[in-house]
């Protein structure tokens, strides 16, 4: 991919445009990079067809199943690109956490953290889903609330 | 490496408490124990035993924990009275050993399981006070 940079002192708004042909592996982590900057995330459905740019805040959990990461929002589920590490790495300040080896969850989106009889803690989502909180991960996530609340 | 190092701790924290419990208790109570070099030795191997049975939950991080607990109770019991029954070949054991590490075994593992049960409920009610804050606040 060919780059150009211009320095324009007079330029009103600084801008990026990508011009491309096709769509393959470059464009699409070209795309995913420049969508971090406007704090969006390319999600695309189950059968990679349709396309929606998704606002981190609306996702209720992340979760990789079979390498794929997949962001669950209130009523539709979208495959997105990015690794869990990555995600964290850039979407980790919103409000995600971890909760086990393989998701992330919208702490803003929890309804409550529930008991069960067997000393389990699962998560209510807003959607009344439940998810289970790992206990390798409890006192992370427990952590993470602690200074999120702080913060706030 | 972090792992071993927690266990080692582990077993020189708990070793230290329990060896000055019984110091303190046979002071108290005016007690001798004729075999005060032995039982030592055996508070040591039963400590180490018993430590590496309940590091193990890490490893079982995916079964429920209640039934890990009672698992771990069932390892440790079974293997300290495996270890009398063995001893009880080669030298002369207490005919009260078994009763006597029954409760001293079943006893603390109730005490600390409580604990933990206990603390297990206030870490969740404190999350939810949290989030509950979180919300309001956004």
């Amino acid at each position: 991919m060919k780059i150009n940079i211009y320095h324009e002192p007079n330029l009103k708004e600084n801008h990026v445009d990508l011009h491309y042909n096709k769509t393959d592996e470059e464009t699409v982590a070209v795309k995913q990079y420049l969508s971090a900057f406007q704090g969006l995330i390319p999600g695309k459905d189950e059968e990679m067809e349709r396309e929606k740019m998704l606002i981190p805040g609306e996702i209720l959990y992340i979760e990789v199943v079979d390498r794929k990461t997949y962001a669950y929002l209130k009523d539709s589920v979208w495959r997105i690109s990015y690794g869990l590490q990555q995600f964290m790495e850039q979407f980790g300040a919103v409000g995600f956490a971890r909760n086990n080896k393989s998701m992330l969850v919208n702490i803003y989106h929890i309804k409550e953290l529930k008991a069960q009889i067997n000393m389990r803690v699962n998560i209510v989502m807003d959607n009344g889903e439940e998810i289970v909180l790992n206990r390798s991960y409890k006192n992370e996530f427990y952590k993470y609330l602690e200074k999120k609340v702080a913060q706030s | 490496m972090k792992m071993i190092k927690e266990y080692l701790l582990s077993v020189c924290v708990v070793y230290t408490i329990l060896a000055l419990g019984k110091v303190l208790i046979e002071g108290i109570g005016g007690m001798q124990d004729p075999y005060y070099v032995m039982n030592f030795g055996i508070l040591f191997v039963i400590t180490c035993y018993a430590a590496f049975i309940l590091f193990m939950h890490r490893i079982f991080h995916k079964v429920p924990l209640l039934f890990v607990m009672i698992g771990q109770y069932v390892l440790v019991i079974g293997g300290v009275m495996a270890g009398i029954f063995i001893m009880s070949k080669f030298m002369e054991v207490s005919p009260a050993a078994y009763r006597d590490m029954f409760i001293q075994i079943t006893l603390p593992y109730i005490v600390f399981a409580g604990i933990y049960y206990i603390s297990y409920f206030r870490e969740i009610k404190k999350a939810n006070e949290i989030i509950k804050a979180i919300k309001e606040i956004s």
